[in-house]
């Protein structure tokens, strides 16, 4: 047999990952949940006359963070992992091959989400796209780090919905993981990537 | 007792729960401290404020509690899951979950009152303007009837779910700043009685919501949730295949 150039090796390893995160009936589940969560407030936002884009910096993260967690840590639940590896030996091909795929499938999801906001509230911002997958890209290092859902689930969520909001006010939340500075915000998703890639790289599965 | 001492053994044996514990007493004192900080006046609800966010622990045990008997150790220890064994080992389900519902409520319980005492006895220490006496023992009752309904509540949607994700996010989410609920008494006021928010006023004297309720009217109004929502969990555990 011939040998698989490595450019072939890591489209197909990603086209593994992306069939793995597309049929996955919990991240089909949370996808659909987003819209209705998202949609449902708008509705409320519009309702009481405030900002119907103040949803997307809400509780429409906490979306992002299930979904980014939940394509990690769904590979460690009943050993998924050990298959995965033996297909793809090599770990950083393993690991950027899913990124990638999440990336795919978080982007779209993103956007959407966004266009729903707009469609219902009337005013779009199109900002959210990033922020919202750059959540999604932190939640799925910690998951890659912490491999079990429920720790790192809790963690997250208790920063992003109570630590968070408490610091909100000092003069440093906005080069926090939550804050709105982009630079800081790609530092923070590149960071955590990495530290979760070289854990992935060096680590027992 | 040897059920219920069997729920907590397994219950202590969670990292998640420990997480939870320590979630639950270190969060609302430290936020005592940043509040005393600022320079504004609290008035009556000082202290009381800062437990509301340690109720993400009573969430958490709420959770994991039920969930933990789902997950599945993976397929190199047969798919085996840790509900199999507990109702091989207590075959009647009611009684099971009644152990488990004790359980949960006597650790939560535990944890309402060392968080109240740690969390009033930093805001007393660190804001000279507020003092805390015996008169507030009525509301530290309030505080753990809160957190152990919470609780309850958690973990009847999770009986339903069966697996921790969905309650856990729905709940902590819920309880941030700006809340889900809060959000919704702006579509109707019946929103206030809301589990969350008509459960507020059995320690807060000054909730910011549309209608104003009794203490015990809103722990009354909690506790018909809680037995709505627990009732359906335990109904569709009853009925259903492990």
């Amino acid at each position: 047999m011939r040998q698989r150039s490595d450019i072939r090796v890591l489209t197909d390893a990603f086209r593994a990952e992306l069939l793995k995160l597309v049929t996955l009936p919990a991240i089909q589940y949370t996808v659909l949940g987003i819209w209705a969560v998202t949609a449902l407030i708008t509705v409320a936002l519009v309702n009481a006359g405030q900002d119907n884009t103040d949803v997307l910096s809400g509780p429409v993260p906490a979306g992002f963070v299930v979904l980014g967690l939940l394509s990690m840590t769904s590979e460690y639940q009943g050993g998924q992992i050990r298959t995965t590896l033996v297909a793809v030996p090599r770990r950083i091909t393993a690991y950027v091959a899913r990124l990638v795929a999440i990336v795919v499938v978080t982007g779209p999801v993103a956007g959407a989400t966004v266009a729903v906001n707009a469609l219902v509230g009337g005013r779009a911002d199109g900002r959210a796209i990033g922020y919202l997958t750059a959540t999604a890209l932190i939640a799925q290092a910690v998951g890659a780090l912490l491999r079990r859902t429920v720790p790192a689930l809790v963690g997250l969520l208790t920063y992003y919905f109570v630590i968070g909001p408490l610091v909100r006010d000092r003069s440093f939340a906005e080069y926090l993981p939550d804050g709105t500075n982009w630079l800081a915000l790609s530092v923070w998703a590149a960071g955590i990537t990495a530290l979760a890639l070289a854990a992935f790289h060096t680590r027992d599965a | 007792m040897k059920l219920i001492h069997a729920e907590l053994i397994k219950l202590a044996s969670l990292l998640s729960a420990w997480i939870a514990a320590g979630l639950a007493t270190i969060l609302p004192a430290a936020v005592a401290v940043l509040n005393s900080r600022s320079q504004v006046s609290r008035g009556i609800d000082a202290g009381f404020q800062d437990l509301a966010p340690g109720v993400i622990g009573a969430i958490v045990i709420g959770v994991v509690a039920v969930s933990s008997e789902y997950l599945v150790e993976g397929a190199e220890s047969g798919g085996g899951r840790q509900i199999t064994t507990s109702l091989t080992a207590v075959a009647s389900r009611s009684r099971f979950l009644l152990a488990k519902a004790a359980a949960v409520a006597v650790t939560v319980a535990l944890l309402a009152l060392l968080s109240s005492a740690i969390t009033l006895t930093t805001t007393s220490l660190t804001d000279e303007t507020v003092s805390v006496g015996t008169a507030d023992l009525p509301r530290v009752a309030g505080v753990t009837a809160y957190w152990i309904l919470t609780a309850l509540l958690a973990s009847g949607i999770t009986l339903v779910t069966r697996s921790g994700i969905v309650p856990l996010t729905f709940c902590i989410v819920n309880m941030s700043v700006v809340s889900v609920s809060f959000l919704l008494t702006k579509l109707t006021s019946w929103a206030n009685y809301l589990p969350d928010l008509a459960g507020m006023h059995l320690f807060l004297r000054d909730v910011h919501g549309s209608v104003d309720i009794a203490p015990l009217t809103g722990g009354l109004v909690m506790g018909l949730w809680v037995v709505v929502v627990a009732g359906i969990g335990f109904i569709v555990f009853r009925r259903r295949d492990a």
